[in-house]
């Protein structure tokens, strides 16, 4: 027979909204299109919002996290908390 | 005693001639004898026998590791009873072509959360037709335990939800537990408020989402355990000499480490977990604090489990792996067509489990326990709950059950995957509810098992 006097229990739920975040090397974010050289201003620039990620060819190593936030756009920034 | 501290600089951003200073630098920091928790580190020496039992063994590993912890499952599943996979992904993700191919197919599909469960199970019957890995069928019945942050900007959640999908046809129903509905980013999760915020990718890779990740992945594996210890552990960390284990041209460091309790130094029977690192996650980049600080030791040392932490090596050479990766496409076999990187035979699977077996070359079969007649009920715990499933954890039968009276029951208003004869085989069940928002279920708080 199964004990009855007392129950665990736990909730589940839908999972909550999801940002976007990719997070890599700049030259990774160039060689998948996330980033861009820009050789007007010597920089690479995230694609979409076109922020400044570093120089050309010095910074490629550097890690960073970009959220995408449509298709074809992103920006830097670590997603928040819930 | 303060961590030595070591920043890797970029590789362009130093002369060759610092570049060498500084690799013989972090050998020299790998290799120097380090403090225990509880007693020093011994400098590296010979991989112990001791009396493990190696048709006990687990494997897990976080993003690279990962990855390799699936690959090592596949190829010894014969031997091993679980797997823990903190983002990674499923089997041959980045293919069977060759280590450019492969690097094309890990970037662009497997991390982008491109994964394909269905073309991972092919592969995987694949190289069982060829020999190269033991029979999938030995999969079913093994312990999985799966987690993905949906902050992860490394390996996108997708790819993780392919790897829920793969192990779901591979094992029973209610033996996968995948946890994905937590805001963590690319990392080893753990309850412990020293480690780096739960919401980065970056930095060690050892994120504290106040979550005893290891602890519930060996739970999940193991059945209930012992609470894990507190403060200086009984047990100690030996470095070991990795080079008797693994070729020069697998991509692996000359020492790796060893977590090794108590009793199984003192020769009782123990069971073995294998821990693999991600990328940038060796002790050549960041010392000490993935064998440290990932979580294991502090469970093994109560449970009598030997915890074996492989390393590899950072490499700008033909086998180019400069983040210190395990291999999942293809780079430690880098002149052939078809890289073999995920079989038996293959460089790193074949050191690995070389390691294992040793561990366990002092293995003493115990007595089977005596059957008992009489009924018993194991108390019930819901350990943890994600957005459609609830673990059930229970104590694993201390003689062998041959029924279970009862399924767990749940009650109204949730359909579950339950089968009857969990309790014979594991002591945990996963109950996967129906995806309606804020479900509570409760179960009866015990398991009726008769012998």
């Amino acid at each position: 027979m199964i004990a009855t006097s007392t129950t665990v229990s736990r909730t589940t739920g839908a999972p909550p909204a999801i940002c976007d975040p990719w997070f890599g090397t700049i030259n990774e974010h160039l060689m998948t299109g996330r980033a861009y050289n820009s050789y007007l201003t010597w920089s690479v620039r995230v694609t979409g919002s076109d922020e400044r990620l570093g120089d050309l060819w010095g910074d490629g190593d550097t890690a960073v996290t970009l959220q995408r936030t449509a298709a074809g756009h992103y920006r830097v920034g670590n997603c928040p908390a819930n | 005693m303060p961590k030595p501290v070591f920043r890797l600089l970029p590789a362009s951003a130093v002369s060759p001639l610092l570049r060498t200073g500084l690799l013989l630098l972090s050998v020299l920091i790998t290799t120097t004898p380090l403090q225990a928790d509880s007693q020093p580190l011994n400098s590296p020496s010979a991989l112990p026998a001791l009396n493990i039992d190696l048709n006990q063994t687990s494997v897990s590993g976080i993003s690279s590791g990962g990855f390799m912890a699936v690959q090592l499952h596949a190829a010894h599943a014969s031997q091993i009873v679980g797997v823990g996979v903190f983002a990674g992904g499923p089997y041959q993700c980045a293919g069977i072509g060759n280590q450019l191919t492969g690097v094309g197919m890990a970037l662009n599909v497997c991390m982008s959360g491109e994964a394909d469960a269905e073309a991972s199970l092919q592969r995987l019957a694949d190289a069982y037709r060829n020999h190269l890995i033991d029979d999938p069928q030995e999969q079913r019945g093994d312990r999985v335990w799966l987690y993905s942050g949906y902050n992860d900007g490394v390996v996108k959640q997708p790819t993780m939800d392919a790897l829920d999908q793969y192990y779901q046809q591979l094992t029973l129903p209610g033996l996968v537990y995948y946890k994905s509905n937590e805001d963590a980013g690319h990392a080893q999760i753990v309850d412990n408020p020293q480690a780096q915020d739960c919401l980065l990718n970056g930095g060690d890779f050892i994120n504290n989402c106040a979550y005893d990740g290891a602890g519930l992945l060996l739970q999940h594996i193991y059945g209930s355990l012992k609470p894990r210890a507190k403060g200086a552990l009984k047990g100690h960390i030996l470095a070991f000499d990795q080079n008797q284990w693994a070729s020069s041209d697998a991509g692996m460091a000359a020492t790796a480490y060893l977590f090794v309790p108590a009793d199984c130094e003192h020769g009782e029977v123990c069971r073995l977990h294998i821990a693999f690192h991600g990328c940038l996650q060796n002790a050549e980049t960041i010392q000490d604090r993935f064998y440290r600080s990932a979580g294991y030791n502090a469970w093994a040392d109560s449970n009598r489990l030997v915890v074996l932490y492989p390393q590899t090596t950072n490499s700008n050479g033909v086998r180019f792996n400069p983040k210190g990766c395990w291999d999942w496409w293809g780079y430690s076999d880098p002149l052939a067509l078809q890289a073999d990187y995920a079989s038996r035979n293959s460089p790193q699977i074949r050191a690995v489990w070389n390691m294992a077996g040793q561990l366990a070359s002092a293995f003493k079969a115990q007595p089977a326990p005596a059957e008992s007649s009489s009924a018993a009920e194991l108390p019930l715990t819901a350990a943890d709950n994600s957005d459609r499933m609830i673990a059930l954890h229970w104590p694993p039968p201390q003689t062998a059950a041959t029924t279970c009276t009862a399924p767990i029951r749940p009650m109204a208003r949730l359909s579950a995957s339950t089968a009857t004869n969990h309790c014979k085989m594991a002591a945990f069940l996963t109950v996967v509810c129906n995806p309606a928002v804020d479900i509570s279920t409760s179960w009866n708080n015990s398991i009726p098992v008769r012998r």
